[in-house]
């Protein structure tokens, strides 16, 4: 079994997990947090395709089975999300930390704002403006200040299983 | 586009045939994929509950031996007058049962309840839901009614093998037929819209128009028992405000829930004796 992607969706879980507690504390406020922009960036930065779109589908039923959301959406935008930017990350810049943060920020933006067509216009219309601001500032403050830890934390366990994604991005057919 | 063309597209048509095989594949297989993942991440949200509840009592093993004296000596005074309750209410049950036979009425349904520990709370942008400790190891069935002191929690959407999911009152997934407490005649209540850094609200239709509430005037609305998940008579909140809605037949208004709803630890699950009556 490929390990890339078995950390990949390891790592994500994890970071579906930690996002869930930080909304358990949260709720005093009550506002909430959506981070599962995070999980792109080092897929569609490093990753080939195979390893990746796996990762992403997976990441995305992890997400699914855990939110009100017709099962495998998330995962669906996931892997169209990784595919738009694999095909396209050669003409984009990729070295330093602003790339995957904006990647990231981008993505997160996205599957944020879908969420409501999933849902269906009867539940959407539940909340205030003002609370999808909140909350989508909240989350993309969120993805800034846990980015650089959350790729570091990847790319140190793919290391752990002794692959090197940076390496691998450098050789014919990687990423670089 | 030529056909060749669009095999080079390579990743995105690998991408359109797993979207194709995930549309086309058997909702069973999706329910067990479902099923298995929330299961997989379940231990991790158990541990992390459990540490939450050990942090607890290691915060109580710091007080005062004065202060546990004091607490104990208010619970024995509690006690005393829930034994009272008690009491009153069996007699009250004797009362209606003897009444329900001499009239032949259709007795109301009966339940069990099961008291859970919140393992996760989720105050979403579009929906509100609590992981319980306790699923269908504890018997819960989907739909069952989740209270607490306060009134209504939510009701049961999800059960999995040791724990289930509410979706809570104050969730637009919600909607529960209600009535204004000592008023007869039910109305429609719905979760949401929810402001952030706000207590929890829920939005009334349909109230007759001889009803008037106002934030100095607020309305204690309790569930209305038609539709068979909630028994009549719970607290769901307080209306704040009722204006005529387009139509001029009715009113609809704003509903404050009770602010606890967001910080519960503990709830109880009213599970159905007789799911048949129901």
């Amino acid at each position: 079994m490929d390990p890339r992607w078995v950390v990949i969706v390891l790592a994500n879980a994890f970071l579906v997990f930690l996002e869930g507690q930080l909304n358990h504390y949260l709720a005093h406020a009550p506002v909430s947090v959506y981070l599962c922009g995070l999980a792109l960036p080092v897929a569609g930065l490093r990753l080939r395709f195979r390893p990746g779109l796996i990762a992403m589908f997976l990441t995305g039923l992890v997400i699914d089975a855990v939110r009100p959301l017709p099962f495998g959406s998330t995962a669906l935008l996931l892997a169209t999300l990784f595919t738009a930017w694999h095909s396209v990350r050669a003409r984009l810049p990729r070295d330093g930390v602003a790339p995957p943060i904006i990647g990231a920020l981008v993505a997160n933006l996205v599957l944020f704002l879908t969420q409501p067509l999933l849902l269906g216009t009867a539940i959407a219309s539940g909340t205030t403006a003002g609370r999808v601001l909140v909350d989508l500032l909240l989350s993309q403050l969120g993805v800034v200040l846990l980015g650089t830890w959350f790729f570091a934390l990847q790319e140190q366990a793919l290391l752990l299983r002794g692959v090197d994604l940076a390496e691998e991005a450098r050789q014919p057919g990687g990423a670089l | 586009m030529s056909p060749l063309q669009f095999i080079r597209q390579r990743p995105f048509a690998v991408l359109a045939v797993v979207a194709v095989l995930w549309l086309l594949a058997p909702v069973a297989v999706k329910r067990l994929a479902q099923v298995s993942l929330f299961e997989f991440g379940a231990p991790a949200d158990f541990a992390a509950s459990y540490a939450r509840d050990l942090q607890q009592y290691w915060s109580l093993r710091t007080r005062s031996k004065n202060e546990l004296l004091q607490t104990a000596r208010d619970l024995a005074n509690l006690n005393a007058s829930y034994e009272l309750r008690i009491q009153e209410n069996e007699s009250l049950r004797e009362q209606v049962q003897r009444l329900e036979e001499a009239l032949h009425l259709p007795s109301d349904a009966e339940y069990r309840t099961e008291i859970a520990r919140v393992v996760r709370r989720e105050f979403g942008t579009w929906s509100q839901r609590l992981v319980i400790r306790k699923g269908r190891n504890a018997g819960i069935p989907v739909g069952a009614p989740v209270v607490f002191t306060g009134g209504v929690v939510g009701r049961v959407a999800e059960v999995y093998a040791y724990t289930a999911v509410v979706d809570l009152v104050s969730s637009p997934t919600l909607r529960i037929a209600a009535m204004v407490d000592g008023d007869s005649r039910p109305f429609s209540f719905q979760g949401g819209p929810n402001p952030p850094f706000a207590q929890a609200r829920g939005a009334v239709e349909f109230v007759p128009l001889d009803i008037y509430a106002s934030e100095q005037a607020p309305k204690r609305i309790v569930t209305a028992g038609l539709g068979g998940v909630f028994p009549a008579g719970i607290v769901i909140g307080h209306v704040q405000s009722l204006e005529l809605d387009t139509g001029g037949l009715f009113k609809s208004g704003t509903v404050l829930l009770d602010p606890r709803l967001n910080e519960l630890h503990e709830v109880a699950v009213l599970v159905p004796l007789n799911p048949e009556q129901q």
